[in-house]
């Protein structure tokens, strides 16, 4: 949805703030994995990491693109960003591969990762699954 | 939706309140799905209008009675908008851009 970012700006009073939150994947931290949503099983204060999610980040840093233009074309001037992780819990499999195929664009597990996922669950049915992910906040205000 | 829980810990509220004047403002939620962030943020604005591409997140947003007579919804193309130039104070993308 980068291409919407000019008519957002369009029906900004002058002074106005477009406030972009989202996943942040940047192309610079390529495939390391603190830099991709990852994904925990909780059982009480137990914590395990279990899996990394991979997804195609083009739209990503298409969107990236679309800000860092509208910045350089001083259109908006940055006055805020901020990282923070951003988590989601799930009660079960089913529900966690239902939202990862509607919400993640189908954010891929890598074979062994799920097989860990599985086990751990069979091991602990009562596990909550949480996925972490990396998200940054941008305050932007419309030149 | 039941067994999901998303940020209950509203690390994403608490960062928005620390960063973005949202007091008296009338926002523009681009990308709402179903209304779940103005819903977050309803108490710190002025009004909020949410546009999303999908009639089925617009229906569960309408459905969001604590945002009654501060938040209405439409479905809309985000690169269409169907609003005057200089309406809103605030542009908000969720997980949308």
């Amino acid at each position: 949805m980068g291409h919407a970012l000019h008519e957002s700006i369009r029906v900004l009073k002058p002074g106005g703030r477009v406030v972009d939150i989202r996943p942040y994947f940047p192309a610079s931290l390529g495939k390391r994995r603190h830099a991709r949503q990852q994904v925990y099983c909780q059982v009480a204060h137990e914590v395990n990491l279990v899996a990394t999610l991979a997804r195609e980040y083009v739209d990503f840093h298409f969107a990236d693109r679309v800000v860092a233009e509208a910045v350089a074309g001083r259109m908006l001037a940055s006055s805020a960003r901020i990282d923070f992780v951003f988590r989601h819990y799930f009660d079960s499999l089913e529900l966690f591969d239902q939202c990862r195929a509607r919400w993640w664009d189908k954010a891929h597990i890598p074979v062994a990762d799920r097989r860990l996922l599985e086990r751990t669950l069979r091991r602990h049915p009562s596990a909550v699954i949480r996925v972490d992910t990396p998200v940054q906040l941008q305050v932007l205000t419309k030149v | 939706m039941k067994g999901v829980r998303v940020d209950p810990e509203r690390r994403e509220t608490r960062i928005l309140r620390r960063h973005v004047p949202f007091a008296g403002a009338r926002v523009l939620d681009i990308g709402c799905g179903d209304g779940r962030l103005s819903n977050r943020i309803r108490g710190w604005i002025e009004s909020i209008v949410g546009v999303d591409q999908a009639g089925e997140d617009i229906g569960r947003a309408h459905a969001r009675k604590r945002l009654d007579g501060i938040a209405c919804f439409a479905v809309a193309d985000a690169s269409r908008l169907p609003f005057q130039d200089r309406s809103f104070d605030l542009a908000l993308y969720s997980w949308s851009l």
